[in-house]
């Protein structure tokens, strides 16, 4: 590469940067012009990315992402991966995705499309196609930057995973050629995988949109211009900094809305833009309502929202599997047309997709390696953040006797499923989707929830904010928050995060059994002297000395702090403590009243544990509770006889 | 007019049998003894002594639930195969009750009281009916593709994704569809049987047929007769089930307050059962006689 040109184009791009100071360190800027065919559902573009160099080693060599490519054959990683079905969705066997580079060359110089190959970093799949690099003639220096101008044409699935079309209905994300991070010597650039899709640099977006006019578009970022074409079509134009991707939708069927939001503390003023498909106008009123739950609770928990614009798409019917996405300042939702009010199931999407915006657009974890520190302390978030506002017993599900909530529902799908993998590894390497979506998402949230009961409500929100605030328009890993919560605490956390994250072991302490013995009290002769046992005032007989024995076993793996709750009949309660270190331990006491039950973690901080219900025994069952079940068993098997029989 | 003096005359049998109602509950209940113990059994095994099982009785306690889901898989499969058998074995008992209610119903009281006319009649024909089940598989096959036929019709008619409310109203479509299936089966089926017992006849399969053209023959007022019939089980249902609603079953002898309002719920249907196969009886026996 030739030294002078790139101090030049640097020098051109330094010019043109905006007044106003970057809130990240702009490492990328696009500007693309992309049209689009409804017809053929397809579309052309031109991207002009200039891309810096912020490493002190040169580099000679680019890598890009052409996640299109996922969707070209059966035989591409993703397609393997998922075998073809994401979220209960099949894909289309006659609309197959893929993107094809038709030419790229460094902006006035030299054609490096004949270098152009297709590299498989993850898996060395030959036939996957979602990863190319291409050799430059020179390489770009420490602090340079390189423009490159690159045409493509690409041909958007059917949509069964988050990008295509259905209809008239389009999802556009991760469509056009979008540069990898180079990191620690090398670029990470990872191919496209069915759980993973995430991790770029921070830059400036600037593109044009041409759609046929009856389309209502919506993108990423600020709608800056618009104009009619002659041939039918209008042009918009989206520009946004601080942001690493860019994702757009048009529908003809897409009814938009414009609302604003505003705090005072934090400062906050945003503009919301819904993008509803006229069969779910009913649900208008719910999206709004999350939304705003979503930027106040995230502002004010974490750090005021800093965009001018956030984006919600309801997916057409039909197109519900573009649905629950994030992507910078815009994000896809979900509903049916006849949601009942007490599912919170477009209430929680929204708050959770809005989420992301947080843990994945401003601070730039990579979900490929980490992918916890994006769903997992967004699930963390979203479950806190429907608890406020919808309450703590039934935020997810309020409905009829039904009433569940989040947090139940994430520490069930915990309980319920096998111990295979850790909370932290690629996100490939899982044994399946079920391991990955139980560790990432709930195990993840969870880890966090028990945390925050463990150091307290303050200690953690500082923790939270001290791990925005670090590591905001960055790329972090999860070292860095854990040094974030030790910082922030005080406290030496590893012991709990070392069990957490890097083993797939279980937390389980249950109360093994439970004594109570009239103890033999001393009579007789002892050194000469009788010795009767002392009467009970006023009754007459001898006293009773019980000898009360709690037996406490740790069943699982993890090893934790417990406190034990032992309560005698009559009410009286003894509070003691164990490290949780050994298999079991032996609580013995003795007095004048039988033990009536024991309970380990009776504040329930332990939110991580297996099994709630070997927490606790009493010495006497009461049989009242398993009665009930067992009847209402009974009467519905009753009710089936007496229709299915005479 | 038929249809009504037979649906009175059905309700004025039931009442007039009222151990035949209490021996189909006394069936009922028996059968479901077993899986209340195995029930039992299960939830005790999964919360044993712990304090969560004393939440159940208090509120709806959905972790201890969501823990006796994931947990003890060996008991909850065990209440599961249990109740599975247990219906096969009750739906191969239902002749027997069939057979002794019909044979008072025809020939009451005849050589004694009801118990010997009951038990005579449940041992004189429970072959025969029990040949039905099987039999009836030439009634069930032509529903199911019936079923399947309009569900393909449905699909075609629901299949634009842009008339999501449509598709969401056409499930409703197709419950009823099914459920209007499944009734009709076994009416045809309840003739099927009074014909074996009035004719004296041995084929369950002529039976059957003979069943189904006299209801599809005289479809509005078998058709008439059944809804009418059901709709006042629901509303006895809708009534007890009220009642029962209303116990906060929070205390052990609220609890037993609302079971003891199952087993009358289970009784009322008992007394409906019998009134279904006096009305069907009546109205057999007023129409079909010039029906060869």
């Amino acid at each position: 590469m030739r030294k002078s040109p790139l101090f030049l184009v640097a020098a051109v791009i330094a010019l043109m940067s905006p007044a106003r100071a970057s809130l990240s360190r702009q490492i990328v800027r696009y500007d693309i012009q992309v049209r689009l065919a409804p017809e053929t559902k397809s579309i052309q573009g031109r991207e002009v990315l200039s891309w810096l160099n912020d490493a002190d080693v040169p580099v000679s060599e680019l890598r890009f992402h052409l996640y299109l490519n996922a969707f070209k054959n059966n035989r591409s990683t993703f397609m393997k991966e998922s075998g073809g079905s994401h979220r209960g969705f099949k894909r289309d066997e006659e609309n197959w995705g893929s993107i094809d580079v038709t030419r790229i060359q460094i902006k006035d110089g030299a054609d490096l499309t004949p270098t152009l190959e297709f590299v498989q970093p993850d898996d060395r799949n030959p036939d996957d196609q979602t990863v190319a690099r291409v050799v430059l003639p020179s390489a770009v220096k420490p602090q340079e930057s390189v423009v490159l101008v690159i045409e493509f044409a690409a041909k958007l699935p059917r949509v069964f995973a988050r990008s295509g079309f259905s209809g008239d209905f389009f999802m556009i994300g991760q469509w056009f050629p979008k540069i990898g991070v180079w990191s620690k010597g090398q670029w990470n650039c990872h191919q496209y995988h069915a759980h993973s899709e995430f991790f770029a640099d921070f830059g400036t977006f600037n593109v044009e949109i041409t759609a046929p006019e009856r389309f209502v578009i919506g993108a990423t970022g600020r709608r800056t211009a618009e104009r009619k074409n002659p041939d039918g079509t209008r042009t918009l134009t989206y520009v946004q900094e601080d942001v690493h991707d860019f994702a757009w939708t048009a529908c003809p069927d897409f009814v938009e809305y414009r609302e604003r939001f505003a705090l005072a503390d934090p400062a906050v003023d945003t503009e919301m833009i819904f993008l509803i498909h006229r069969a779910h106008l009913n649900s208008k009123d719910r999206y709004v309502r999350s939304l705003r739950q979503g930027l106040e609770f995230y502002s004010r928990h974490y750090g005021p929202y800093p965009y001018g614009t956030i984006t919600l798409v309801d997916p057409a019917p039909g197109g519900t599997a573009a649905g629950g996405m994030e992507y910078p300042t815009l994000f896809t939702s979900m509903t049916t047309s006849y949601m009942p009010a007490g599912v919170r199931m477009p209430e929680m999407v929204t708050i959770h997709e809005f989420g992301h915006g947080y843990w994945y657009g401003i601070v730039g974890s990579n979900e490929f390696e980490e992918a916890w520190l994006d769903e997992g302390i967004n699930s963390y978030s979203e479950a806190k953040a429907m608890a406020q506002y919808y309450g703590p017993q039934a935020s997810l599900i309020d409905y009829g006797p039904l009433r569940v909530s989040d947090i139940q529902y994430q520490r069930l799908s915990v309980i319920g499923s096998g111990r295979f993998d850790p909370i932290l590894r690629n996100s490939w390497e899982y044994l399946n989707g079920g391991s990955y979506s139980l560790n990432v998402y709930s195990k993840a949230s969870l880890m966090l929830l028990t945390l925050e009961r463990y150091l307290g409500q303050e200690t953690m929100d500082k923790i939270m904010k001290t791990y925005y605030e670090r590591w905001k328009f960055r790329h972090p890993t999860s070292a860095d928050f854990v040094q974030a919560a030790e910082d922030a605490s005080g406290q030496d956390l590893k012991w709990f995060f070392d069990q957490a994250l890097n083993s797939p072991d279980k937390l389980d302490y249950a109360v093994g059994s439970l004594a109570s013995e009239e103890v033999d009290l001393a009579a007789g002769l002892f050194n000469g002297k009788l010795v009767t046992p002392p009467g009970a005032k006023g009754k007459g007989g001898p006293a009773v000395v019980y000898r009360n024995e709690v037996v406490i076993v740790r069943k699982g793996e993890w090893i934790v702090p417990q406190d034990i709750l032992i309560v005698l009949e009559g009410g009286q309660t003894i509070r003691e403590t164990w490290d949780g270190r050994d298999r079991y331990k032996r609580f013995v006491t003795f007095g004048p009243r039988r033990l009536d039950y024991a309970q380990i973690d009776p504040d329930n901080r332990w939110l991580i544990d297996a099994d709630f219900s070997n927490n606790s025994m009493r010495l006497k069952p009461r049989p009242g509770g398993p009665r009930k079940l067992a009847l209402k068993v009974t009467a519905w098997f009753q009710t089936l006889l007496s229709l299915a029989g005479i | 007019m038929n249809m009504l003096r037979s649906y009175s005359k059905g309700i004025r049998e039931a009442l007039l049998r009222p151990q035949a109602a209490a021996i189909l509950w006394i069936f009922n209940a028996a059968f479901a003894a077993i899986v209340y113990f195995v029930a039992s059994g299960a939830v005790t095994e999964a919360l044993g002594r712990s304090l969560a099982a004393d939440d159940l009785l208090s509120r709806s306690n959905v972790d201890a639930l969501f823990e006796l889901l994931t947990g003890p898989g060996g008991a909850l499969a065990a209440l599961l195969t249990v109740i599975l058998v247990l219906l096969f074995l009750f739906i191969l008992v239902s002749p027997l009750l069939y057979g002794g209610i019909l044979q008072d119903l025809i020939h009451p009281r005849a050589g004694g009281g009801f118990a010997s006319s009951f038990w005579s009649g449940a041992g004189r024909h429970y072959w025969r009916f029990l040949r039905v089940l099987p039999a009836s598989l030439v009634l069930w096959a032509p529903a199911a593709a019936l079923y399947f036929l309009a569900d393909r019709v449905l699909d075609a008619l629901g299949a634009n994704p842009l008339k999501e409310q449509l598709g969401f109203y056409l499930t409703f479509v197709r419950v009823a569809l099914a459920l209007f299936l499944v009734f009709l089966v076994r009416m045809i089926m309840d003739y099927a049987r009074i014909r074996i017992v009035v004719t004296e006849g041995h084929s369950a399969l002529g039976a059957l047929v003979w069943a189904a053209a006299f209801v599809l023959r005289k479809l509005g007022g078998t058709l008439a007769l059944y809804y009418g019939l059901g709709l006042t089980a629901l509303a006895g249902s809708a009534v007890l089930l009220g009642l029962s609603s209303l116990i906060a079953k929070t205390t052990s002898p609220a609890v037993l307050l609302g079971f003891l309002l199952t087993q009358l719920h289970i009784l009322w249907r008992s007394g409906i059962k019998v009134a279904y196969q006096g009305a069907e009886l009546d109205f057999y026996t007023r129409t079909a006689t010039s029906i060869k």
